[in-house]
Parts: structure tokens; sequence; C-alpha cells
């Protein structure tokens, strides 16, 4: 009865939430819209996840009208994927785990789903606003490997949704196994590259800071020009890299290696533990879609999704501009945790947008183990 | 900071008085280096009491918090102790001076002609150990300190310089800027041996960059744990504690050799009770400034973390957590089952209950080659004798009584390697008719 109960309360929810996604950005949610709507996930989420009920209690919120607007729902931190099963429907309704990286001893995160049609709803349309937004369709070059090689990772996902919803023909995945221990198919790459230079057919060059770093690593000195309209999009937010695949060295090289301007190289930002991801939007202001930002290289967010910048005691919001603890309000984790708060740091840059100053690689091992640091400010 | 040109003449400089250190005996150098120590040993030389202010500065503790991280280093390396560790890892002291007979042949210990050492932040003795382990093979030795590191190391080296100028040429200890590359590639295309302590990307990054006929060695990721055995507990319960916040708060927990968990063969309500009092102990012990006083990076990380104990709480998995944003150090209880997980700042440690000490061998296997060093406490030594052997095949490098786990002995084999060792390179000669 409960289950059944449950699953109404969901799909109503989905119905609602997949309105709101479809909307996009020609019909933006307002504030009291996303409002509404993120109270009843919380409540949703308070009434049918007993853990997150309990977690919430402890903050001092006994029940859904305690919180009187989005921005008191209490944030679960993401390392609570770590921690039991964190989602409000039964084992035997889950269809999908995306599991975040992790090292010999660490915890992997669990982000599971009962169904992907938000999360690929989510996906397709920002996608398209800051990676093509001036074509329908564009050869994909993903230094990923493919979806079955690693039907965990959620950043896989992203990019075989991509493949469908956005790829032209001889769009492909170059890494033959698992992000970070996968082998480059450095060949079928250059064949690739040569091949959109040759045909003058532009190309977006996909893929993790550490995969594209490895990939001009491996493909030597020489520049293999793609292109104009190419472009380039680096996912993953630099998460756990260091100096030598530091964005603005990045940039440069692929800038030199590749002939893709500054101009129409993206980042995106995402982890395992949302739905939604977050784009920076030097394409759009190059082409004059976006004519009035300022800071081209903020990350935007979706109008499904909020971000708050806390100082990390105490949770209190932070001006514009002052640098705290990124937290993450994405309707599209209604499985899940509709609030996410990181240790990631950033300061908002206006309503809609965000820089990072720096991701969290999460708990290493340290004392002597801190860096020795470096003279290296590019590879 | 130095630039480029100025990184080169150095090394010149550096390469020179190697080969002056050269033509003396081995057991000179050694003497002068013993003669530093000695000095650094005494709290009331004036060069040491300037060095523990400046430190206490640096960290932000009083002098008496940094006090005992000179104390585990400097008496000890005493010249019968420094030759003795020649000894133990060379076979004879005299193989550093010429060929003596050693493994049935003639043998030989050369020294780098230029030891770079790229040290890390940490505790502050351990680039002066680094630079001990150059001089005591007779190499001429730069030891960077990392970039925001204190300035023992230097302090150390004006101390050798008095007692010898000789050696005090042999040693350098000037750093540079991060964004400098160049000055980076012209030391390092210096060096016949490097060693460098980091993580994975900053050992990746170093192999890149160090090249290919240079020696390296790379110190990798690290952490220790303690045990409290059941014996520790019921009987000695106020001297574990005091064991376990020696070695936790030795430096601001900022060394491999402290724990960052603590497993206590004990019911979780009696490791809930011990949290406060081992919180209070390591606060004693290492007053730092509160957390709330840490920098964004480190509050963030600090706030998830205790976050999660609340998570862990409603999922009915917690245990007590004692220490706020406004105490310096923070104690939480755990319940982790798999691989001990350290947290992911500093002055922060976890007790874990077990029902048993040997479990903990099985979870350290988890990390296999990451465990530096298990102190355990309690009982005589025939529990540390017991736990020993299921604790090295697990790939735990060195087991000691808690309250030692940051007081190795100079022979210590850190990562499980020889240190002096790695340092030279031999030379045999055959062919004589009987070995000298």
């Amino acid at each position: 009865m409960r289950e059944e109960a449950r699953r109404e309360e969901a799909a109503e929810l989905d119905g609602e939430i997949l309105s709101a996604i479809g909307r996009g950005w020609s019909d933006p949610l307002d504030e009291g819209e996303f409002d509404r709507l993120a109270r009843a996930l919380f409540a949703h989420q308070f009434r049918f996840h007993s853990v997150y009920r309990r977690f919430c209690l402890l903050r001092g919120v006994a029940a859904p009208a305690d919180v009187r607007t989005w921005r008191e729902i209490p944030p679960v931190p993401a390392g609570a994927f770590k921690i039991g099963r964190w989602a409000t429907f039964p084992p035997e309704a889950e269809t999908v785990a995306f599991r975040t990286s992790g090292t010999t001893g660490e915890g992997r995160g669990v982000h599971r789903f009962e169904s992907l049609s938000l999360y690929n709803a989510a996906i397709v349309p920002s996608a398209r606003r800051f990676l093509v937004p001036d074509r329908e369709r564009i050869r994909l070059l993903m230094v990923s490997p493919p979806p079955t090689a690693a039907a965990d990772s959620s950043l896989v996902h992203m990019l075989a949704v991509y493949r469908e919803a956005l790829g032209a023909p001889g769009s492909a995945f170059f890494l033959a196994g698992r992000e970070g221990d996968g082998a480059l198919r450095t060949e079928a790459l250059e064949e690739a590259l040569e091949r959109a230079g040759a045909e003058g057919e532009p190309v977006a060059v996909v893929g993790t800071a550490l995969g594209i770093h490895h990939a001009l690593e491996a493909l030597g000195p020489r520049t293999r020009p793609l292109p104009p309209g190419s472009r380039s999009m680096v996912t993953g937010g630099f998460k756990g890299v260091r100096v030598d695949a530091d964005p603005a060295s990045m940039a440069d090289r692929i800038a030199e290696r590749l002939a893709i301007p500054r101009s129409r190289q993206i980042e995106e930002y995402g982890m395992t533990e949302l739905s939604s991801q977050h784009y920076t939007a030097e394409l759009r202001a190059a082409l004059g879609g976006e004519p009035e930002v300022q800071e081209p290289s903020a990350f935007r967010r979706p109008p499904w999704t909020r971000i708050r910048v806390v100082d990390p005691i105490g949770g209190s919001e932070l001006a514009d501009g002052e640098v705290g603890a990124l937290v993450h309000v994405d309707l599209a984790n209604r499985g899940s945790a509709v609030v996410v708060q990181t240790s990631d740091l950033g300061r908002r840059v206006g309503p809609d947008a965000f820089e990072l100053r720096g991701r969290s690689p999460g708990a290493e091992a340290r004392g002597c183990s801190l860096a020795a640091d470096l003279w290296l400010s590019g590879g | 900071m130095i630039g480029a040109e100025e990184a080169r003449s150095r090394a010149a400089s550096l390469r020179e008085a190697g080969r002056a250190l050269s033509e003396r005996p081995i057991s000179e150098v050694v003497a002068a280096v013993a003669e530093a120590c000695a000095r650094w040993a005494d709290p009331s030389d004036p060069g040491r009491r300037a060095g523990v202010d400046a430190l206490a500065d640096h960290f932000g503790v009083p002098p008496s918090a940094v006090e005992p991280v000179l104390e585990a280093a400097f008496p000890r390396w005493s010249e019968p102790a420094l030759l003795d560790w020649i000894e133990g890892e060379l076979g004879d002291v005299g193989a550093l001076d010429g060929f003596v007979p050693l493994g049935g042949t003639a043998r030989r210990a050369i020294p780098p002609r230029i030891l770079v050492v790229l040290a890390a932040r940490g505790v502050p003795t351990t680039p002066v150990a680094d630079l001990l382990s150059g001089l005591c093979v007779g190499a001429a030795t730069w030891v960077k300190p990392a970039s925001g590191a204190d300035d023992l190391v230097r302090r150390f080296a004006d101390t050798v310089a008095e007692i010898d100028p000789e050696v005090g040429e042999a040693v350098e200890t000037a750093g540079w800027s991060r964004e400098r590359e160049e000055v980076g590639r012209a030391v390092l295309g210096e060096a016949e041996t490097v060693v460098a302590t980091g993580d994975r990307s900053t050992m990746e990054r170093i192999r890149a960059a160090v090249p290919p006929e240079t020696r390296l060695v790379l110190h990798g990721p690290r952490m220790s744990v303690a045990i409290l055995t059941r014996e520790a507990i019921d009987g000695q319960r106020e001297a574990a504690i005091g064991a376990l916040a020696d070695d936790a708060a030795f430096s601001g927990q900022l060394g491999c050799l402290s724990p960052v968990v603590a497993y206590v063969e004990a019911p979780k309500h009696a490791v809930d009770e011990l949290a406060a009092p081992v919180r209070a102990a390591c606060e004693e012990r290492w007053p730092a400034p509160a957390r709330r006083e840490a920098d964004a990076a480190e509050r963030a990380k600090w706030a998830e973390w205790t976050t999660l104990a609340s998570v862990e709480a409603a999922a009915g998995a917690g245990g007590a957590v004692a220490g706020g944003a406004d105490a310096a150090w923070t104690v939480r209880v755990g319940s982790g089952g798999g691989a001990p997980e350290p947290p992911p700042v500093p002055r922060a440690l976890v007790l874990v209950p077990v029902d048993s000490a040997e479990e903990v061998a099985e979870r350290c296997a988890r990390r296999r080659g990451g465990i530096a060093t298990v102190g355990v406490a309690g009982g005589t030594g025939e529990r540390i004798e017991a736990l020993a052997p299921a604790l090295a095949a697990a790939g735990v490098e060195r087991v000691c009584r808690l309250g030692e786990m940051q007081r190795p002995p100079l022979a210590w084999r850190r990562d499980g390697r020889p240190t002096l060792g790695d340092l030279v390179r031999w030379v045999d000669l055959e062919g004589r008719e009987s070995p000298p």
C-alpha cells in the first residue's frame, strides 16, 4: 500500500519535473514554481527515505512543513551516497546505479535510479545549449570508454546520451577500457582527427581533463588543426586533477595542438551524486547567443536547479563573490537527494552562474604524503 | 626564491663542495652533523630556542607544543646512532671512504654527486632527516622545502655550516616558486639522485620531469593506524589515551606516522566514551587555532565529514563526535568495517570499535602498501608480537608500541625500503687475490 502510494507520488513528481526540464530556458521556472516543486520533492524524500528523515530530525526539521523555502531543505552531504543505500525507492525498483570513482581502499558512492527518464531528460537541453547551440548534430570525439566498458559511470552514460541526441556520424569513444586504466586508442583518435581536418567537418573533442591531457601527450608534439567550428569540452571540473592539467594550461594546449580557440572551449561540471550538469558559456558568448554574459568561464546552472554558496561551518548563505562550499539543488534528483552539499568551493557570479574555486579530491592519506609542491605549471 | 641562472650557479657550487667533501673521511662529516644535532638537542641552545619560537609562530601553537617534535629527533641523532645507521644499512662505514670487504668481494659505496630532496609540508624534522641521510653518505644535498613550510631545515643547515663550513658548503636549502618551471628543471638536471614525497599525481609528474638516468626515490601516500587492545582499555585507559594523543597530536598530525584511525577492542558505548577525552588530550598537546579559523577548503571538507556523522547516526550506525567548529581537534566514532578511511583534514581522528584486534590486519590489507605504521597499546610486548605477523602479511611497514609511532629509529625502513641504501651506488672491485 505504502509502495503504491510512493509510486503514485513519484510518478506525479516525475511528470512535473519533466515538464519543468522541458520548459528549459525558453520558459524557465520562476522562483515560486521552483520553490513549490523543490519543497514537494523534499516532502516526498522525507516521507520515503527513513535515513534522510532521521537526518532531518537531527538537523531540527521534524516535518516537511518546517521548511518554509527551498533554501531551508537540509542538504545531504555528497559522502552520504557512500553510506547505506541512499534512495527513496526499494531495491526491487532499482534499474541503474552509477558509482563515483575511487581507488583501492576508498568507499565508492552509489547514485541509484528507479528510472533514467529525468536523468536523460536533464542531459540533452543543457548540452545542446552550451555545446551544440549552432548545429543540429556534431561529430563527437570522446576521450572516454564506451558505455559497455563502464556501465556504472554517470559520465560515460552522459556521453552516450550526447551521442544519441547530438552526435553526427563518425562519433566515437577512444578509450578501450575504464577511465584512468583504459588504454587510449591512439591510432583511431589520430585517424579521426586527421579525417576531420581533411573533410573540413567540425568536431567536438570531449573528455575528462585527465583523459584529454593523456591524449595530447600520446598524440605527440605535432599539431592537428581541426576545422573551424570545432570545439572542445572538458568534463568533470578538473576534479582531483592537479597542476599538470590545470584549466589554463590545458586550454592553451588544446588551442595550440588542435587549433580550437579558447572561445570555443567549454567546461562541464557534474558529479555522480547529481542528475544535472553545469556548463561554461564561452561558446555561446562566441556565437553571440549570450551577449549579456559578463564572465563566460563561469558555470551556468539549468533552470531546474539552484546553487547555494554557503559558509561550510554553519551553512549561512554567502554574498555574491564570496568563496564558500557549493550546495546543489537539483530537481532531477527525485529518487535520491534534492539538495546535495559538497566540499567543492566556489563563488556565485550573479543569480545563475558560479565559478569553481577548487574541487575536493576526497580524503587521501596524508602527512608525509602531502605533495611536494613542484614547479610544473604545464605539461 | 631563486631564478634559473642562480639555481645553476648554486648547483655548480654544490657540486664543487661535494667534490671537496669526498676528499674527507665520512667520519668527519658525520661528526659535524652529530655536533649540530647535539646543539639542537639542547633546550637551552639559543639557535634551538629561536627555532622553536619560529615553529610555534608558524603553526600557531605555543612553544611547548613544538618541543616534543624536536625531542623526538635531535637527542636521538647522536654520533654513535648515525654511525650505527650507516653500518646497518651499508654494512661498513668505511665503504664510503674506499673499497672494503663486503659480501665476499671488495665493495665501495659512492654517493650521488648531488642529491636533491623535494620535501613535503609535514613534520618539520622530516626534511632535516632527509638532509642527514644525504650528508651521512657524503652527498652534497639540496633540500627544497615545500612552499609555505617551516624553516627548520634552513636553520639546521646554518648550524652545520657554523660547525664545519666545508660541510655547510655542501648543503643548499633554497626554494623556488612553483610557477618557475625552468628553475626546477635546472636543479633536477643537476641531480644524480632525487628523493621526493607525494601523492599519486605528484609522483607521476615527478617521474615525467626527472631525466631517465637520474635515480629517483619516491615516497608515496601513507597513513598510520593505532590499536587500543582490551588490556589497554581495561587496565591502562588513561595511559592509552595519553599515548594515542602523543602520536596523533604530534606536529598537528601532519606526519604520516600519526594515526588517523584508532581501532579499539571494546564495545561501541565504551568507545563513544573515549571520544571526548581523546580529543581533550590532543587539544592539550597541540592547541592549534579553532577549525573555524581554518581556510575555506579545510572548513568545507571538515564540515562535510562531520555532517556525515549525522548521516551515520540517522542510519543507526553513527557514534559520538567530540569537537566542533570551535575546537582545534575533532574525534569521531565511526563504524568503518572496510579499509581504514583517513579523515579529509588534519587534527581529526576516527575511533572504530572492533571485537578483536586481530581484525585490523584484514582491514589494513585492503590498503596494502598504504599503511606506514601500526601502533599498539596494551598488555605486554607479547600482544604486539602476536599481532605483528598478520600485520606484516597485510603490507604494514612498521609495528610499534602506541606512543612511539612518531619516534621511529633512524634505521626505520621508510616505505619498507632502505634509506641510505637507496642513495648510494655500489662499485665492486673484483680480481683481487683476496679481499682487502
